[in-house]
C-alpha cells in the first residue's frame, strides 16, 4: 500500500487507507507519515521515507535474525562448551575415580603388605613356640631317657622292692620299675605280727621268693652300709637295716633271688666289695 | 609344698605335701608338733577314703585286745595308722608305732567323717587337676 501512494492523484488515497491502518496496528509514526503522504510532492518524500522506514525495518529483521543466529551459535557454543566441561567433568570424574581406585589400591597393598608381615609374624611366634614345645618335649624325653637309662630295670609285678624311703625316691623307682612296695603288702598288726615289722618283712621276702618272685633292694640312699653291716650303726634298729642284715645272712639261699642296686644300676652284695 | 589339715576335737592330723608323689603325716596336738611317719600321698588320701566310705571293705584285725581296722601304713618309722569303731559315734584313729606304742589320734563322729571326706575329696581333685 505504501507503493501505491508514489502514484499521483489515487496515491494520495493509497496513503490515507495506509495510515489508518497504521493506526489501528499502534504504529502512530508511520500513521502520520501517510497522512503527510497524502500532501502531494511533501507526500512523495514521505513516501521516499517510508520506504526506508520499511528497509530499516527490514534490516532490523536481518539484525534479529542475525542476532538470533548469533544466539543460536551461542547455544551451540554453550552446548559445544557444555559437552566440553561434560567430557572434562568426565574425564575429571574418571581420573577421580581412578586416583580414588589407585589410592583405595595403595591402602589395599598396605593392608595386603600389614596382613603379609602380620602372617609372617605369626608364622614366627608359632615356630618360635613350636621350638620351644619341640625343646621342652626333647628335654623330657631326654629325662624319660635318662630315668629310663637308670632304671632300665624292669621287675616284676609281684616282684619287692625294698630300701629306705628317701622322701619318696624308693617309690620312684618302684613306680618307673614296676613291683611292690612293703606297704603295698600290708600292715604287721592285721597279719597277726603286731608291732614286729621286721619279722613281718623277712617273711615277706620269704614268701615272695618262694612263689619265685624276685627281691630288689635299693642302696642308693641306705646311710652307712659299713656300719650296719659290722652292728656299729646308729641305724642298727631301723627295719631296712634288719632286713639287710637278713638278706646278708641267707645269702645262700636268697642269693639266686636277691638283687641289689645302686643310682639304677645292678651291683654287687655290699658285704662283697 | 603345700600342707592340708584334718581337724577334730581340737587335734590336727596334718599332711605335707613335699611333691607329687610324697608327703609327711604329722600329729598336732598341745602345741606339739608330732611326725607319724611319710608315704605316698595317692595312698595316703585314697586310703584315708576307702576305709571312711567303704566300710565292707574294712581289713579289721585284733591288737592288744582291741578290734581295729587298718587305715593306711606309713613308711620312714614303720608305722600304722589304723582305725577302731565307736558304738553310736564314729571312729578313733589310733597310730601304731614299730616300738608297740599305741597312741590316740583323733576321735571322728559321724559329721567330722563327713567333713574330712568332703576336705579330702576336694583337695584331691583340686591337687590333681593342677598336678
Amino acid at each position: 500500500m505504501g507503493l501505491g501512494g508514489l502514484f499521483e492523484g489515487v496515491g494520495s488515497l493509497f496513503d490515507l487507507a495506509d495510515s489508518a491502518l497504521y493506526f489501528y496496528e499502534g504504529d502512530p509514526l508511520s500513521g502520520t507519515l501517510s497522512v503527510i503522504s497524502a500532501i502531494p510532492v511533501v507526500g512523495l518524500f514521505v513516501g521516499v521515507g517510508k520506504i526506508g522506514a520499511k528497509t530499516i525495518k527490514i534490516g532490523g529483521y536481518i539484525a534479529d535474525v542475525i542476532r538470533t543466529s548469533n544466539k543460536f551459535r551461542h547455544t551451540v557454543d554453550a552446548i559445544v562448551t557444555a559437552t566440553s566441561n561434560f567430557r572434562k567433568i568426565l574425564h575429571s570424574g574418571a581420573t577421580d575415580v581412578m586416583s580414588a581406585l589407585i589410592a583405595k589400591g595403595r591402602d589395599a597393598a598396605k593392608i595386603i603388605q600389614k596382613g603379609s608381615e602380620g602372617f609372617t609374624e605369626l608364622t614366627g611366634m608359632i615356630k618360635r613356640q613350636g621350638e620351644k614345645i619341640y625343646t621342652s618335649v626333647k628335654q623330657s624325653v631326654q629325662r624319660l631317657k635318662t630315668s629310663y637309662g637308670k632304671s632300665s630295670l624292669k621287675f616284676g609285678d609281684n616282684d619287692l622292692v625294698y630300701g629306705p624311703s628317701a622322701n619318696g625316691k624308693l617309690v620312684e623307682l618302684q613306680k618307673s620299675a614296676g613291683g611292690k612296695l612293703l606297704s603295698d603288702v600290708g600292715n604287721p598288726y592285721d597279719m597277726g605280727y603286731g608291732s614286729d615289722w621286721l619279722k613281718f618283712s623277712v617273711d615277706t621276702i620269704e614268701n615272695t621268693v618262694k612263689q619265685g618272685n624276685y627281691f630288689h633292694f635299693d642302696l642308693t640312699n641306705m646311710q652307712d652300709i659299713d656300719g650296719i653291716l659290722n652292728g656299729t650303726s646308729q641305724y642298727m634298729n631301723r627295719t631296712t637295716s634288719g632286713e639287710l642284715l637278713y638278706i646278708r645272712d641267707n645269702w645262700d639261699r636268697l642269693s639266686g633271688k636277691v638283687k641289689f642296686f645302686n643310682n639304677g644300676e645292678e651291683v654287687s652284695p655290699p658285704w662283697k666289695n | 609344698m603345700e600342707e592340708l589339715e584334718l581337724e577334730s576335737y581340737g587335734r590336727i592330723i596334718k599332711i605335707i605335701i613335699h611333691d607329687a608323689t610324697w608327703c609327711e603325716v604329722h600329729l598336732l596336738v598341745n602345741g606339739k608338733d608330732i611326725t607319724l611317719g611319710e608315704n605316698c600321698l595317692d595312698k595316703i588320701i585314697s586310703k584315708l577314703l576307702i576305709s571312711f566310705i567303704h566300710e565292707r571293705d574294712r581289713s579289721y584285725f585284733t591288737y592288744q585286745d582291741m578290734e581295729l581296722f587298718s587305715v593306711f601304713n606309713l613308711m620312714g618309722p614303720h608305722a600304722v595308722v589304723a582305725g577302731k569303731e565307736i558304738d553310736d559315734y564314729g571312729i578313733e584313729l589310733i597310730f601304731l608305732s614299730n616300738e608297740g606304742k599305741v597312741i590316740p589320734l583323733v576321735y571322728l563322729s559321724k559329721e567330722d567323717m563327713k567333713k574330712w571326706i568332703t576336705k579330702l575329696i576336694k583337695f584331691f581333685t583340686s591337687y590333681m587337676h593342677h598336678n
